[in-house]
């Protein structure tokens, strides 16, 4: 029965232990480490970009895709210029074709 | 100034508006985080790690709610994912242990001692703190944020995104259920 006793109260001093505690206060230079620590992040943003950029798997898929690119540019390029230089030469057989007529008009004037 | 100009500032980038913030929440932080993970570096870490995120993210603060209450959240969240984190890591550091490679540090962790606490509440208090280890998350949070940061139980209701009656019901059965954890640790080693 004493012994109940001595538990409940160690149980109602540990329960009431927190009471008058005071807030904990953070390590001195607080704002000089967070700084230090978001410069390093930027930093090491880039060295992971750039770490990245040099891994072998990735330059190599890179230069892959630079070349499909460029191959996939250049088809489309050659195909089209075709019909494009169809179209202005017969523009422009039209358009020399009717200013030859009207040059011949000119030219055949009769007096 | 006050918390909307410091906030509008803050927005702005401006970097004396961002150290008097960190002047000003500091401790409430570094306080909510150590009673929380229970270990100084931990939560110097998590302090950082707080004032971080705000500096990245109050562009995305709108002023619904207070600022204490967004910033309460963003600690509270990041030292409950610590504390899940290190749960995790025990339990592989006990696999370890069983081939003899973890240190003995990540299995018995060291007693806490809270730097706030009254000198003569010390001892108690490091049994109480071992026992909160063992409430359930709610629980826990609602009544460190009620003994440790002396919210009031309407503000904690805002914090925790719940009624005021469902924080005193969380406050009533933490403290029932510390005193059974209590009452059994005490008979268990023959106090």
């Amino acid at each position: 029965m004493k012994n109940n006793e001595h538990i409940n109260k160690l149980t109602d001093e540990a329960l009431n232990s927190l009471d008058g505690a005071s807030r904990a206060t953070a390590k001195p230079y607080l704002l000089t480490r967070l700084n230090a620590r978001m410069q390093n992040a930027k930093e090491s943003s880039w060295d992971n970009a750039l770490r990245f950029i040099s891994k072998p798997v990735v330059a190599l898929a890179g230069l892959c895709l630079v070349v499909v690119i460029n191959a996939t540019v250049g088809y489309n390029y050659t195909e089209q210029p075709a019909t494009t230089v169809q179209d202005d030469v017969y523009a422009s057989v039209d358009e020399y074709s009717s200013s030859v007529t009207v040059l011949n008009d000119i030219e055949n004037v009769e007096p | 100034m006050n918390q909307p100009d410091l906030i509008v500032q803050l927005q702005q980038g401006d970097e004396q508006a961002f150290k008097r913030l960190v002047d000003e929440w500091q401790d409430m932080v570094y306080n909510t985080a150590i009673s929380i993970v229970q270990n100084e570096d931990d939560a110097d870490d998590i302090t950082q790690d707080v004032f971080i995120q705000v500096y990245q993210s109050v562009s995305s603060f709108k002023g619904e709610s207070k600022f204490s209450t967004w910033l309460y959240r963003i600690v509270i969240s990041k030292a409950l994912d610590h504390v899940k984190k290190k749960k995790r890591k025990k339990r592989f550091a006990f696999v370890q242990s069983l081939f003899g490679t973890a240190s003995e540090e990540e299995i018995h962790p060291e007693e806490f001692n809270h730097p706030g606490v009254l000198m003569e509440n010390r001892e108690r208090a490091a049994e109480l703190f071992k026992a909160m280890q063992q409430l359930p998350d709610n629980q826990r949070i609602a009544f460190t944020l009620h003994k440790l940061e002396a919210q009031k139980h309407q503000d904690i209701a805002v914090i925790m995104d719940i009624s005021l009656t469902a924080v005193e019901s969380l406050i009533a059965r933490a403290k029932a259920n510390l005193r059974k954890i209590l009452n059994a640790y005490y008979t268990n080693n023959n106090f």
